[in-house]
């Protein structure tokens, strides 16, 4: 589990650092999105590795003909 | 905004149909609808030509505009609504073509490299790619495309010394069910042509390129599609995950280019980066019409890093995005096609017809 947390604030991390110079350079409802979309991800991120069950196979989903 | 020509409008809408729907796609349709599956392909083309042309006539009423400023323009709070629910399947859209390519290139080229790596290695090609306008990716599409296209005509050919024409047979089994199942599936690929008028104003795209697009996407999805059944049939390429691919491996030329699936795979992927990345751009065009004050390039980056944690966490193998993909049609038959032909009709009847050219008064003898 520290791995996964470790793997994730590194992901984080690079993603800050890769937006640096574009959020400097960006007007306030960009910078809003941007956080709102790093946000999502890195909130998916880590969910994603720290709770692998919180999943779904997508076999629930009613196949829409019966195949012969 | 910049400029693209009208070719390359058509050769970005072949792209975005015809690319990553033959990874998966041929085995899924086999899969349901046997050897009547090519019968789909051509009902299902003329349908969405049907919602091409009610968009065109609404785009050639308000020259200038396509679909996503006049939905803005003309529903107001419901039209950023119906932009938004768009947003949100695009982005599922794009998860399915992320995971994937992901998947393929894992099989073909990097088994052994973590999936995240090379998630991260095609999503940041696609942000750069979005980040220099819809040129670049016009560009691309120039320069990828066309190779693709021979390639895939060099392997069929190659391929017409093994195809056996009993697959085909016999036809209509079970009467008219299989091809309508055809459809369905068909659906899945040729439906989301109308992102083109939904991107484009009529200056860029008329109903001519339209039918030029969607006449050349649909010929060569069929002629990939009979060549993998007439050459695996459908009962073994339905039980395949990627038969186009499988069918490639078919074809050797010469002992010197024994493995010449991997050149054909290495055109092929960049094209199913052209299809994510103008999926990308449009997410962002989308975006941008609810919110103006939104610059593109700085989004770009964080979308595509959302779209690809949500490629990994929504679908952990690629055999969840073909569950996803039974039900896909419904999507693509509400989004794709009802909704650009309700809001082109009524966009259409709310714009006043321009008005016939007055005739010039006579002058008296």
């Amino acid at each position: 589990m520290i791995v996964n947390f470790i793997e994730a604030a590194a992901f984080i991390a690079a993603l800050c650092a890769l937006q640096w110079k574009e959020w400097r350079q960006a007007n306030r409802p960009t910078k809003i999105a941007m956080v709102t979309m790093m946000t999502l991800a890195a909130g998916a991120w880590v969910v994603s590795n720290v709770f692998p069950d919180m999943h779904t196979s997508f076999a629930w989903l009613p196949k829409p003909f019966h195949v012969r | 905004m910049n400029q693209v020509s009208s070719r390359q409008v058509v050769l970005m809408g072949f792209c975005y149909v015809f690319s990553a729907t033959l990874v998966t796609w041929p085995g899924q349709i086999l899969r349901s609808a046997k050897q009547d599956a090519w019968v789909g392909v051509p009902l299902c083309s003329l349908g969405v030509l049907m919602v091409l042309w009610l968009t065109d006539r609404a785009l050639a009423r308000n020259p200038g505009k396509d679909l996503l400023t006049l939905f803005v323009e003309k529903f107001g709070w419901l039209g950023k609504a119906v932009l938004l629910l768009y947003v949100l399947f695009s982005l599922v859209i794009m998860a399915k073509d992320v995971r994937l390519g992901v998947d393929f290139v894992s099989v073909v080229f990097l088994p052994v490299t973590p999936a995240v790596v090379v998630g991260a290695l095609i999503v940041a090609t696609c942000v750069f790619m979005v980040r220099g306008g819809i040129e670049v990716i016009a560009r691309m599409t120039e320069l990828y495309l066309p190779v693709f296209l021979l390639f895939s005509l060099f392997c069929g050919a190659l391929l017409i010394p093994d195809l056996s024409w009993q697959y085909l047979q016999p036809f209509f089994e079970y009467g008219m069910q299989r091809p309508v199942i055809g459809v369905w599936y068909a659906l899945n690929a040729i439906g989301s042509i109308t992102i083109l008028p939904l991107l484009f104003s009529h200056e860029r795209f008329s109903f001519r390129q339209a039918c030029i697009s969607l006449a050349f996407s649909s010929l060569f999805l069929e002629f990939v599609l009979v060549i993998c059944q007439l050459n695996l049939g459908s009962l073994l390429a339905g039980h395949l995950m990627y038969p186009a691919y499988e069918a490639v491996r078919e074809v050797r030329v010469t002992d010197f280019l024994d493995r010449f699936d991997i050149l054909i795979v290495g055109i092929w992927l960049p094209t199913i980066v052209i299809k994510i990345a103008l999926n990308l751009y449009f997410i962002i065009a989308c975006m941008r019409q609810v919110i103006p004050q939104l610059q593109a390039a700085q989004v770009a980056p964080s979308l595509g890093a959302l779209a690809l944690v949500v490629s990994l966490w929504l679908f952990h193998t690629s055999t969840e995005v073909v569950a996803v993909d039974d039900l896909w049609p419904a999507v693509v038959m509400a989004l794709w096609l009802g909704i650009p032909a309700l809001g082109a009709i009524v966009a259409a009847l709310l714009t006043p017809k321009p008005r016939a050219r007055q005739p010039k008064p006579q002058r008296a003898p």
